[in-house]
């Protein structure tokens, strides 16, 4: 061959290693999943083919090991591969495969729920559990990293930094298969703690202003949230003395309305993670600041963890363990609470997603309306107790489903970023035209998650959708106000994504894009393989059901007739789910019309319908009150380090601050009012004091 | 009620000057003044610290073989207000010492004015 | 037991070696190893006598074999012989922390002279923490009082001058005020003995109340000035702030302990549990302290230094110590001992590491750290672990003690002090979070994104480095600490 063009071969298959691996990661990740899914319904298949992988599956350290490749794996990556981008990329895609594999591996374990105990450390011992619930999500989220994986590598060569944000990625990987994986609450929030923090960098990765703000409030309510879980556990502790997820006998029956407490701090501390209204705040401003990869992991798994932490605690404190008969708790009031909390998330979500014409903040809005589903799927489980098993299910399966499909949706966004440099759905149109196949995808992500037949979100709304019915025959009248609502969100999601599809994908094409970039076929391999799993599970709804999700009631104590009656061999495909879907579609498209005839989806709410406002108001109006009293006469002194603050630091600007810029601003302001009058007259506080000890100590006696 | 008060004279005393000190700390600027009120105090508290030891009639502790019926002070607290003296002295040098070094430094003795100097740095 | 002497010869080492070194002038390398070895030296005395107190148990050690009642007493019990062996430790690293940065704060002829001081410091720490003599403490506390603050004003500046004058007045007048309290006691027990008041204290406490409530308001304010307790604690942040960095790191970390420690043999050796709850002193403690846990934060938020902040975050922490304190059960103070301990290794790394940011750049506005973190990795993870650790992550050691603190609470029925340990918890991430963020995540606009090793000598990142492990061996395992505390409460603590 000639020598320049050996030389531009070499060039190019440098640069196609990254593909070509990649791709081939990607049909043995199908060929594994294959095998496992044929293992799932051939029983003899499964012991064969576990008895080969023996060594590694029953290995007692498994569920360390899985927590630990990616951080290890993100080390090696690091000393050895930092300076190539493909090098690395192929390295992180490879070691996010062995903990898929590894996942895969732990089913035998997960069967038989071991626990892994470490006494001794962080005082309590730290424990490590696997059951069924816990193995879907393991699964979940080893299967997407991986395809976001492969996904991100050419999606990142646009950004700086790019080994800090593998690095965190890997150890947010980590802390999230620690919190899947944990035994009991403290090593639950050892890893949350840690996942906080590290997705703190993906957030604020891009280092503009916004970002960081973004970044900021969802590392102080993350951090926040922390704190209640914290507040939780100590209070447990003492109480009841055990924080491990099993447990021999129902814990909280003894305690009395403490028991409330405890579960309230939980759910609020999860709640704020999970992006439950009404502390969903910082979830429309950090997920679409992150870059694309990271907003689909955020989206797709980060938030499903505070959801997974509110049913965990539920199944492990709220419920009585299975072979005990002991009393429950009123479980019942705190799925009622979950229910309607549920219904103003969903309803909170859609209404702001109808407003929003960037799409990744679109995408964000309705990761809150769907996370409403799943809290009001947890919140029917907890209302029928021990026949909430459909609750349960509802609320699992849709946490895979949205899994999928948002984060593919994220990822649609992303491809279309790429090359536009712009997510205004009303500036784009006519993309098929450019990007058949995203196009294709995108279409599959979206009937997804209005919930068309035949596709994935179907099955875990109908599911849902059957569980509130039965929730609504057993349950006081006013539950039929939220089956109502019910009906009304589903079809606001449905309009919602006509008009992202349609905008986006439909229509003439605007000139200016005639000629822009294509996208990566990369990009679009690993898009397709989500898309593939999204429609086997909508043609095949039984399946994940009857396999997987079934099979961890058990583990629980759930009512057994109901699980027989209601749940095995359900008809998805009936008349009266899809005709209540025909509904919602027709309602749905309805509201499209109506929407663009009467323009309302540009509506400009007033401030005071704004959820932070109201949250925020009374810490606001103490702090304006400070200001405005404090602040006139030392004006001199706003001129200080404020890092929550742009440099303006005028009045005017503290105004229209944040509450941690106004927090922050006035914490400054008390320190110079104190240390200009107090410190100088050190003699008359010892003076004070020691009268004030003096005479307090002969008072009291 | 004077009885009572002449009975607990070393009180009186002592909380009077007590709060003369304090007073002389507080309310004066001058670095010098301050140390002053500091020496006030500690001779407050070293007075009455002595006076605790005194036995009605007792002589000066020093062992005298001849009488054993001699009633003694109690020589503890004087003992210790002897190394309590010490220590007020060397603190004395010690500040004093500083105090040269920041007239060096600022060329005030006012305390107002020195941390007002430091706050505009 | 061939350590009785111990203890002895661990206050008279230091003395003695504290008087040579200013002979030796200019000799650098002679005057660290001296140092160096002596330190090492006490602490192998120290584990000496650790060890083989658990097989003697406790013992009294009297000066010149006078009896208790006249002579000096020294009194010797598995937890002050730890918290000598805790001293030591930590001394010897930011000793082996200073070697290399004392050199640039101050003049060379200072650099014996320093050590002196330094010797000076651990020789009155370890007596007070030693002594069962009442006017003895008083002496070693004026000693301390003086060595501490002529470890300030070592370093020749306008503002250092200031700071320790004001840190001496302030501490003289506590002295004056402990020393008026002890002559209440004496009048009443005619004892300086610890144990020998106490005796007496519980005969005449019905008889001359007025006289006892007198003394103990006037050692407990004199105590609480000294040991920073929140309103009074107005000479820290200048004090702590305006020292040199290893100095810095000695007052906050050990010094005010010594005196928190000092606070605890008045409230348990002499006064008594009974007789404290009895006053409601305790009471008074818990309100002081959760004052100044919540005010403490607040103020080091308004804080541009970063030395400052660090020192009002100390207010903060002295607030947790006697929040434990305060609760008069045994979880309590087990609680706040080990924040005494993981208290001192965090602020040490904090110090330790704001020290080495201001030896590498010489900034120390905390609006100059952006980006730092890629200039000086190896500190900047080091101050946030400990960062971390103020703010309670788990996995680092101050995780643990809210953690302990927080059960003691709960179990003293006191839930609203730990709602405000969480509400001083959040106060602790909005100052410390903002300078991670900007470490790692802002740009310095002299040199991007280039990562390199810190600027550093080895003498400075090494002692660092064995911080940032202690306090996460501790954070991940903190029984190490908790056992032996627990195991060496003694009865009088536990009354």
């Amino acid at each position: 061959m000639h020598p320049l063009k050996l030389k531009q071969f070499n060039i190019w298959r440098r640069q196609q290693r990254f593909s070509i691996i990649s791709s081939i990661i990607f049909v043995l990740t199908f060929i594994a999943l294959g095998i496992f899914l044929t293992s799932l319904v051939n029983e003899a298949f499964r012991q064969s083919t576990y008895q080969t992988v023996k060594v590694i599956s029953d290995y007692r350290y498994l569920k360390l090991l899985i927590i630990f490749v990616p951080v290890v794996g993100s080390l090696i990556q690091y000393i050895i591969d930092r300076t190539s981008d493909n090098q690395r990329d192929i390295s992180i895609v490879f070691w996010t495969f062995i903990s898929f594999i590894l996942s895969l591996l732990l089913y035998p374990q997960a069967l038989s729920a071991q626990t892994l105990r470490f006494d001794g450390v962080l005082l309590l011992g730290v424990s490590f559990r696997i059951d069924l619930v816990g193995f879907v999500m393991l699964l979940l989220t080893s299967f997407l990293w991986l395809f976001v994986m492969m996904y991100s590598h050419h999606y990142m060569m646009h950004e700086e930094h790019r080994n800090r944000f593998y690095i965190f990625l890997s150890i947010t990987f980590s802390c999230i298969l620690g919190t899947i994986l944990a035994g009991d609450l403290l090593t639950m929030f050892l890893f949350f703690e840690g996942m906080t923090l590290s997705s703190f960098m993906l957030v604020t990765h891009g280092n503009q202003r916004e970002t960081l703000k973004a970044g900021i409030q969802y590392l102080f309510m993350g951090v926040f949230g922390g704190l209640l879980i914290l507040l939780a556990i100590i209070l447990q502790i003492v109480l009841t003395g055990s924080l491990s997820f099993v447990q021999e006998q129902s814990l909280f029956t003894q305690i009395g309305s403490s028991a409330y407490v405890i579960f309230g701090l939980l759910f609020l501390g999860f709640g704020i993670k999970a992006g439950m209204a009404p502390v969903h705040i910082w979830l429309p401003k950090a997920h679409p600041v992150a870059p694309t990869p990271a907003s689909a992991l955020l989206s797709g798994i980060m938030i499903k963890i505070g959801a997974y932490g509110i049913l965990r605690v539920l199944l492990s404190f709220g419920f009585v363990p299975i072979g005990s008969i002991g009393n429950w708790i009123d479980v019942e009031k705190l799925g009622l609470a979950l229910m309607w909390l549920g219904i103003l998330t969903m309803l909170i979500g859609v209404f702001m997603a109808l407003q929003q014409s960037h799409i990744k903040k679109m995408l964000a809005y309705h990761s809150i309306s769907q996370m409403g589903y799943i809290v009001l799927a947890i919140g029917i489980m907890a209302f029928l107790k021990d026949k909430g098993s459909m609750g349960f299910v509802g609320a699992l399966y849709h946490i895979v489903n949205h899994a999928l499909f948002k984060s593919l949706l994220f990822m649609v966004a992303g491809v279309i970023y790429l090359s536009l440099h712009n997510l205004n759905m009303y500036e784009l149109g006519g993309l098929y035209r450019r990007f058949p196949i995203t196009a294709i995808i995108a279409l599959i992500a979206s009937l997804g998650i209005a919930g068309m037949p035949l596709l994935n979100g179907f099955a875990s709304k109908s599911l849902i959708h059957h569980a509130l019915a039965k929730a609504i025959h057993d349950g006081p009248g006013s539950l039929i106000l939220i089956e109502y609502l019910f009906i009304v969100i589903s079809a606001g999601t449905v309009t919602s994504f006509i008009k992202l599809f349609g905008y986006t994908f439909l229509g003439p094409i605007r000139k200016e894009h005639i000629q822009c970039e294509r996208s990566v076929k990369i990009m679009e391999l690993a898009m397709a393989g989500i898309a593939i799993v999204i429609v086997l599970i909508g043609l095949f709804p039984n399946f994940v059901l009857d396999h997987l999700l079934v099979p961890a009631l058990y583990q629980s104590n759930f009512d057994v007739h109901t699980i027989e009656k209601y749940l095995t061999h359900v008809s998805f495909f009936n008349r009266e789910d899809l005709i209540s879907t025909l509904k919602i579609t027709v309602l749905g498209i309805g509201f499209f019309f109506a929407g663009v005839k009467f323009n309302l989806f540009h509506l400009h709410l007033p401030t005071w319908l704004n959820v932070e406002k109201i949250m925020l108001f009374p810490i606001d109006v103490m702090l304006y009150f400070y200001f405005n009293v404090l602040g006139k006469r030392r004006i001199d002194y706003w001129n200080n380090y404020n890092p929550y603050m742009e440099e303006d630091t005028s009045m005017s600007a503290i105004k229209k601050e944040g509450v941690m810029g106004r927090l922050f601003a006035s914490a400054n302001l008390m320190t110079r009012t104190y240390e200009a009058s107090m410190v100088r007259n050190a003699a008359l506080i010892y003076l004070l004091v020691l009268t004030l000890v003096v005479i307090l100590l002969i008072a009291l006696h | 009620m004077f009885d009572v008060l002449l009975k607990h004279m070393n009180y009186i005393a002592a909380m009077a000057l007590f709060v003369i000190g304090l007073y002389t700390v507080l309310m004066h600027q001058n670095l010098i003044k301050k140390v002053i009120g500091i020496n006030i105090m500690e001779t407050s508290v070293f007075l009455f610290f002595v006076s605790i030891g005194m036995v009605q009639n007792g002589q000066a502790p020093i062992i005298n073989l001849k009488d054993a019926s001699v009633t003694y002070v109690n020589p503890i607290p004087s003992a210790l207000i002897l190394t309590g003296i010490v220590v007020a002295v060397s603190i004395t040098a010690y500040s004093l010492s500083l105090i040269i070094q920041l007239y060096k430094q600022y060329g005030t003795l006012n305390l107002d004015e020195m941390v007002d100097e430091v706050e505009h740095d | 037991m061939i350590s009785t002497q111990f203890p002895v010869y661990l206050v008279i080492i230091p003395l003695a070696i504290a008087v040579i070194l200013p002979l030796l002038k200019q000799h650098r390398r002679l005057i660290q190893s001296i140092v160096s070895l002596t330190v090492g030296l006490m602490f192998f005395l120290a584990l000496f006598n650790w060890f083989e107190l658990h097989s003697f148990g406790a013992y009294a050690y009297n000066f010149g074999g006078y009896a208790a009642n006249l002579g000096i007493q020294f009194y010797i019990d598995e937890l002050t012989s730890l918290l000598v062996l805790f001293i030591l430790f930590l001394s010897f690293i930011i000793i082996s922390y200073s070697f290399a940065d004392i050199p640039h704060e101050l003049e060379p002829h200072q650099f014996g002279l320093y050590y002196s001081l330094i010797l000076l410091l651990l020789f009155s720490m370890l007596g007070m923490v030693y002594t069962n003599d009442l006017f003895n403490m008083y002496v070693f506390m004026e000693i301390l009082s003086i060595t501490s603050t002529a470890i300030i004003s070592i370093k020749h500046r306008k503002a250092n001058f200031l700071a320790s004058f004001r840190y001496l007045m302030l501490s003289s007048i506590g002295s004056i005020t402990i020393l008026f309290g002890l002559a209440f006691l004496y009048m009443v027990t005619g004892h300086l003995n610890m144990f020998e008041v106490h005796k007496v204290i519980q005969s005449v406490w019905t008889t001359y109340p007025m006289n006892l409530l007198l003394a103990s308001g006037f050692i407990l304010t004199g105590l609480g000035i000294k040991s920073a307790m929140f309103p009074l604690h107005v000479w820290l942040p200048d004090a702590h702030a305006s020292a040199p960095s290893p100095s810095s790191a000695f007052l906050s970390a050990l010094v005010v302990k010594v005196y928190i420690f000092a606070m605890y043999k008045i409230l348990f050796r002499v006064l008594g549990t009974m007789m404290v709850k009895g006053l409601g002193i305790d009471q008074a403690i818990l309100i002081f302290a959760a004052l100044g846990m919540v005010f403490g934060s607040i103020f080091a938020i308004g804080q541009r230094d970063i030395k400052r902040m660090l020192a009002y975050s100390s207010v903060a922490q002295i607030g947790y110590i006697f929040l434990g304190l305060g609760l008069m059960s045994e979880q309590g103070l087990a609680a706040s001992l080990f924040h005494i301990f993981s208290h001192g290794l965090m602020k040490t790394a904090l110090f330790l590491s704001a020290g080495s940011i201001i030896f590498a750049t010489g900034k120390r506005k905390l609006s100059d750290l952006d980006g730092i973190g890629y200039r000086m990795p190896v500190t900047m993870i080091v101050f946030s672990i400990a960062a971390f650790g103020m703010i309670g992550i788990p996995g680092v050691s101050g995780f643990m003690s809210k953690i302990y603190l927080g059960l003691a609470l709960i179990e003293g029925q006191h839930p609203i002090y730990l709602a405000l340990i969480l509400l001083s918890s959040f106060l602790n991430a909005v100052y410390y979070l903002p300078i991670i963020i900007a470490a790692f995540l802002k740009e310095d606009p002299e040199n991007r994104h280039a990562m390199k090793m810190d600027p550093l000598p080895k003498r400075m990142w090494i002692p660092m480095v064995v911080l940032a492990i202690c306090l996460i061996v501790i954070g991940f395992y903190p029984q190490l600490i908790m056992d032996i505390i627990e195991a060496s409460l003694p009865a009088y603590l536990v009354g």
